[in-house]
């Protein structure tokens, strides 16, 4: 066959799914929502890459810090000038929003937080993504016994409400650990290798699950071995104590996405197409992969941008309550956290030091607001059965 | 499989999980230092000082199934530790601030749920309309707005802005009568309540008054889940054969709506009711914290972090673990009442 | 020749989906005569379950009526249904014209027993008579002595249920959690009718069966309880959407030949619609056949089994399969109604196919004695 035939027959066979994407992005520009929703994230990713610019860091080490301006307790409203000598030759000149307790620029922290919020939300559902995706397959394509001691897992693990755990977590977890997304993501993938050759030689499902638990134990101990001690390849991020929060969320978030995954794969295991491919001898990789799959990871995507959106809020509630980021990191809910003493002290005239709240807290309100809009809209979009009318 | 089997057959099935609640706290618990962990057994303040021993004689040091045994048997006599944010032991400091954790939570969620469904099928019977904008953009603002700060603002807006409804969970005139003056008897716990039994509805009208802003916060927050679940199996049911034929019948809209499609929307949202009260475990925590309401969940929250650089842990973990076991009930219940609801469950 | 209580004219309907517009209805023409079964048949798309709705004037949204008029004559003037007002059609609905619905599964809500669903109708509609009998039957009681202590009260707020429905107290009374027990009579005598209907239906044991729920009854028994519902109430025009499609085929012939027995004793005109030509043979009087969207031809069954006049009509009766004769189909697809042909809608699937075909829609002409079809071969 020449290779203009070749091509055609290419083009032809992906058409339906260029006619289906066609539509969907159809949808989307007609959905306000959406549209708003990604106009929001997008001021926010702005924020997030001109960081730099917009608010130049004192010390390029540790641009998370913000700088103080002395370390006066009462906070100035925007607009007051910088005292600080020091600070001042670095080109700051006026606090735009004004200082919070202890003379920390409000306008620094907001900018800087954009950026730890990404850096929270993407990494936490990343990671929780992986994990949930990886056991809700296997819970839902092998069934029986599998899934019996995943679902208990899962189950167990939503037995709490997120934020309890997350604080109980927060305060177990010792300081001294780092996260090395490296070594997840490398076992996931031997994980996977592992499934997926262990059907072409046309094994059992358990044998082939308890040939990658034995694999992923074995790369564990060998890599640990061969490095010394637990693997410390962490990425170029200097996280703080935000470790902490990040690892908690990442353990109590994954069972939603095995939920939905399992569900998924549950409902479309039976339909006819999946019964054709296994009749003409697909490989059950195969079947999950292609055809399971791309069916089922609609809801994921949902879920996935709505829970961006609830994970920094989590985040921020547990920089509130003061377990979170430390005092003085860029962290939008850290810099809320100081209204709690004037709360606890009694409550006198909040509206004097309005700016040390409000400001913050509408960042993390919009950023919220922005996935949540972007969220519901692709339900709206991508549920099929809502699609067509 | 009729009722009676079902819920057996449920209730059997909470047990594991239960133990899997127990299990996982105990694994938290692991993570703590033994020092920390030494609180868990504790049961008054002078104990503090004999700590070593402690941990020598709980093994604190050595196996895990050891500690386990020992753990889970502290546990099944109801000692949880000792809580020094709390000033007590455990499941005392519990059951003193619960009556103010169950008040705010007994006014806010029937509140949700009978506001969140009737939205919910407004949103649906008007689709894209103005109320179903109106509704959902609501709603979806409250859902993205940070608990912490929805609360901070209402007091900023409601109390020091225009003095209507004050935070905290009594005014002056009301804390000294109950807390101070001896005449006060507890019927309930619950201040609205005993208010009226004890005479003095103006207390009752104090604590209502009080409770305005929190109960506003929490069902502001939790909301959106209810009208989109509502909502959306609304839709759902009013596509339905079974629509069209009652239209067929002769009936009016409303009829149909309230009759037909209503009942069985409700069902599919009945699961969510589970959700509903995670999302109120969490709210509760941060907004007693904003509101300065002294129940169980600023008493967590203090005991996690902020009240200084120790955390309590037995607090931590008693408020955690008493999470789980509500949680778990709740779905048991909801489930329970879903299955008696749905006559394909109920009548197998 | 009997007169007829049901007129389509010009009937146009119209889809707004998001890939288009679908015309589905462009001018649909057919009378129903008292008395009589009319066939509606055709493929699936042409429209036949359409032109029913549209009967009851229930098509659901994004369908909506473009033109045309639904005439329905029950005494003699007649009204047009499309142009009625809505409080009206909710009377004539139920009560005067009705619908058996194709699937009983999702025809009938599972959150109600099927005598709760029967019972709904006829409280709908009849609510003076069964007002009455429950007065008359309080007053038996009373007079026999078996009456309970609030027997004078019910008595009291039943007969101003059948002077004043719409008074305040009613209003009040209704609401009162307890106090509201009093509807109990009406609904169990609305009950019994719904038992009564149930054996009329031929089902077993019809006091047990009014108590079960939809998914606790075979298709069939559910198909019976979806008739009960349409006859609770006597309509003069009953209109069956393939009430037979979804059944198992033993199941099929009891179903049909009910429809037959109580068509006799109600005397309703029905109107049968259906993709079976068999079934058409069995039931009907008449039969409409339509294509795409309009009715080709009308008359009666034995006229057009016997002479078939238009094209399509011959194609389907050439299509049946028979043993021995090679299978024969007609060529082409049916079209999409989003972009429908010009002019007459089979004629690119027609073998008769004129060039005026193209271009301008065939009117419907009597090209027989009482033999209707639309098609220029006959112009």
């Amino acid at each position: 066959m020449s290779i203009r035939s070749r091509w055609k027959e290419f083009r032809l066979g992906i058409k339906p799914t260029l006619d289906e994407l066609k539509f969907t992005l159809r949808r989307i520009r007609r959905s306000p929502l959406s549209i708003v929703g990604m106009v929001l994230i997008g001021f926010f990713v702005a924020i997030a890459i001109f960081a730099p610019i917009l608010a130049p860091p004192t010390d390029p080490h540790d641009p998370f810090s913000i700088f103080h301006d002395g370390y006066g307790p009462t906070p100035r409203p925007p607009g007051s000038p910088v005292e600080d000598s020091y600070v001042r030759d670095l080109g700051w000149t006026t606090h735009y929003f004004g200082t919070a307790e202890g003379q920390l620029d409000i306008y620094y922290g907001c900018i800087w937080g954009t950026q730890t919020a990404f850096r929270i939300g993407l990494l936490v559902v990343a990671v929780s993504l992986a994990v949930g995706l990886l056991t809700g397959c296997l819970a839902g394509y092998y069934g029986g016994v599998i899934d019996e001691i995943l679902m208990r897992f899962t189950d167990i693990v939503l037995a709490f409400p997120g934020l309890i755990l997350a604080m109980a977590l927060v305060i177990a977890l010792p300081p001294a650990w780092s996260i090395d997304f490296g070594f997840v993501g490398l076992a996931i993938v031997i994980f996977l290798a592992l499934i997926f050759i262990g059907r072409s030689k046309k094994l059992q499902g358990i044998w082939t699950f308890m040939l990658a638990v034995l694999g992923f134990a074995a790369f564990g101990t060998l890599y640990t071995w061969v490095l010394g001690t637990p693997p410390i390849w962490v990425q170029t991020l200097n996280l703080g104590n935000l470790d902490k929060v990040l690892i908690a969320l990442a353990l109590v978030g994954w069972p939603s996405y095995t939920r939905v995954i399992r569900g998924e794969i549950l409902r479309v295991r039976h339909e006819d197409y999946v019964e054709a491919a296994r009749a003409v001898g697909c490989s059950d990789f195969r079947i999950v992969v292609r055809h399971i799959l791309p069916n089922a990871i609609y809801s994921v995507v949902i879920i996935a941008s709505l829970d961006i959106g609830a994970i920094v809020l989590t985040a921020a509630a547990l920089s509130f309550l003061g377990i979170g980021a430390p005092v003085g990191y860029a962290d939008w809910g850290q810099m809320i956290s100081f209204a709690r003493n004037w709360i606890w002290a009694g409550i006198e005239n909040p509206w004097q030091y309005w700016y040390t709240f409000t400001i913050p807290g509408l960042f993390i309100f919009v950023f919220v607001l922005g996935w949540n809009l972007l969220g519901d809209a692709f339900r709206d979009i991508l549920d099929p059965t809502l699609r067509r009318r | 499989m009729g009722l009676r089997e079902f819920v057996i057959r449920r209730i059997l099935l909470m047990i594991p999980t239960l133990i899997g609640v127990v299990l996982l706290i105990f694994a938290v618990t692991q993570l703590f230092t033994p020092g920390q962990r030494a609180t868990l057994y504790i049961t008054s303040e002078k104990q503090m000082s004999r700590i070593p021993d402690i941990i020598r004689q709980y093994h604190l040091n050595e196996s895990v199934l050891l500690q386990f045994s020992d753990w889970f048997s502290q546990v099944l006599q109801g000692n949880l530790g000792y809580s020094r944010t709390g000033g007590g032991p455990v499941l005392q400091v519990m059951l003193r601030k619960l009556p103010a954790t169950f008040e705010l939570v007994i006014w806010s969620i029937p509140i949700t749920i009978l506001l969140g469904t009737y939205l919910g099928i407004q949103s649906a019977v008007h689709r894209d309309q103005l109320p179903d904008h109106v509704t959902r953009t609501v709603s979806i603002i409250g859902y993205s707005l940070p608990t912490f700060w929805l609360g901070i603002m209402l007091i900023a807006i409601f109390f020091s802005g225009l003095g209507w409804f004050p935070p905290e969970r009594t005014g002056a005139q009301a804390f000294n009568y109950i807390y101070l003056s001896g005449h006060w008897r507890y019927y309930t716990g619950l201040l609205t309540i005993d208010g009226l039994l004890n005479g003095q509805p103006w207390i009752s009208l104090d604590v209502l008054k009080h409770m305005v802003l929190p109960t506003a916060t929490l069902v502001t927050i939790q909301i959106a889940l209810i009208i989109r679940v509502m909502r959306s199996s609304m839709l759902e049911a009013l596509g339905k054969g079974y629509v069209t034929a009652a239209k067929a019948k002769g009936l009016t809209n409303t009829q149909v709506i309230n009759k037909h499609a209503r009942r069985n929307a409700l069902i599919p949202t009945m699961t969510v009711a589970g959700l509903l009260t995670a999302g109120v475990l969490t709210g509760v925590t941060i907004t007693e914290t904003v509101f300065n309401i002294d129940g169980l969940g600023r008493w967590a929250a203090v005991a996690a972090g902020g009240g200084g650089t120790v955390p309590d842990v037995p607090a931590v973990l008693g408020f955690a673990l008493f999470a789980g076991i509500v949680y778990v009930i709740t779905n048991l219940i909801v489930d329970v009442l879903y299955a008696y609801i749905d006559p394909r469950i109920r009548l197998g | 020749m009997t007169e007829d209580i049901l007129k389509i004219e010009d009937l146009r309907l119209n889809f707004y989906t998001y890939e288009g517009v679908v015309q589905a209805l462009d001018g649909v023409d057919l009378n129903l005569r008292r008395g009589e079964t009319l066939g509606i048949v055709g493929e699936t798309g042409c429209g036949k379950s359409v032109t029913g709705l549209s009967v009851l004037v229930i098509v659901p949204p994004p369908g909506r009526v473009e033109g045309g008029k639904v005439l329905f004559s029950p005494k003699g003037r007649p009204i047009d249904l499309l142009r009625t007002r809505e409080a009206i059609l909710r009377r004539i609905r139920g009560e005067f014209v009705s619908m058996i619905f194709q699937d009983p599964r999702s025809a009938l809500n599972p959150v109600y027993t099927a005598g709760d669903q029967i019972s709904e109708v006829i409280l709908n509609h009849k609510r003076k008579e069964l007002i009455q009998r429950a007065l008359e039957r309080m007053d038996e009681e009373i007079k026999s002595g078996r009456a309970s202590f609030l027997a004078g009260y019910y008595k009291k707020i039943y007969e101003k249920m059948l002077s004043n429905p719409r008074a305040a107290t009613l209003q009040i009374l209704s609401r009162i959690p307890i106090v509201r027990r009093y509807k109990r009579i009406l609904n169990d005598e609305a009950k019994k009718e719904a038992v009564n209907m149930l054996r009329i239906m031929r089902i077993p044991d019809p006091e047990r069966v009014v108590d079960m729920y939809p998914h606790e009854l075979s298709g069939g028994m559910a198909q019976r309880v979806v008739i009960a519902i349409a006859l609770a109430c006597n309509p003069e025009i009953l209109i069956a959407d393939e009430p037979t499609t979804n059944l198992d085929v033993t199941i099929q012939l009891q179903i049909l030949h009910l429809i037959k027995e109580l068509k006799e004793k109600f005397a309703s005109s029905v109107i049968y619609v259906t993709h079976d030509m068999g079934i058409i043979a069995e039931m009907c009087d008449r039969v409409a056949v339509m294509y795409a969207g309009n009715v080709v031809e009308l008359g009666k069954v034995l006229e057009i089994f016997k002479n078939p006049i238009h094209p399509y009509t011959q194609g389907l009766l050439e299509s049946i399969p028979r043993p021995g004769v090679p299978f024969i189909s007609i060529e082409g697809t049916v079209p999409s109604l989003i972009n429908p042909p010009k002019g007459c809608r089979f004629h690119n699937r027609c073998r008769y196919a004129m060039d005026i075909c193209t271009k301008v829609k065939p009117e419907m002409v009597e090209a027989e004695k009482d033999h209707f079809v639309e098609c220029f071969l006959h112009q």
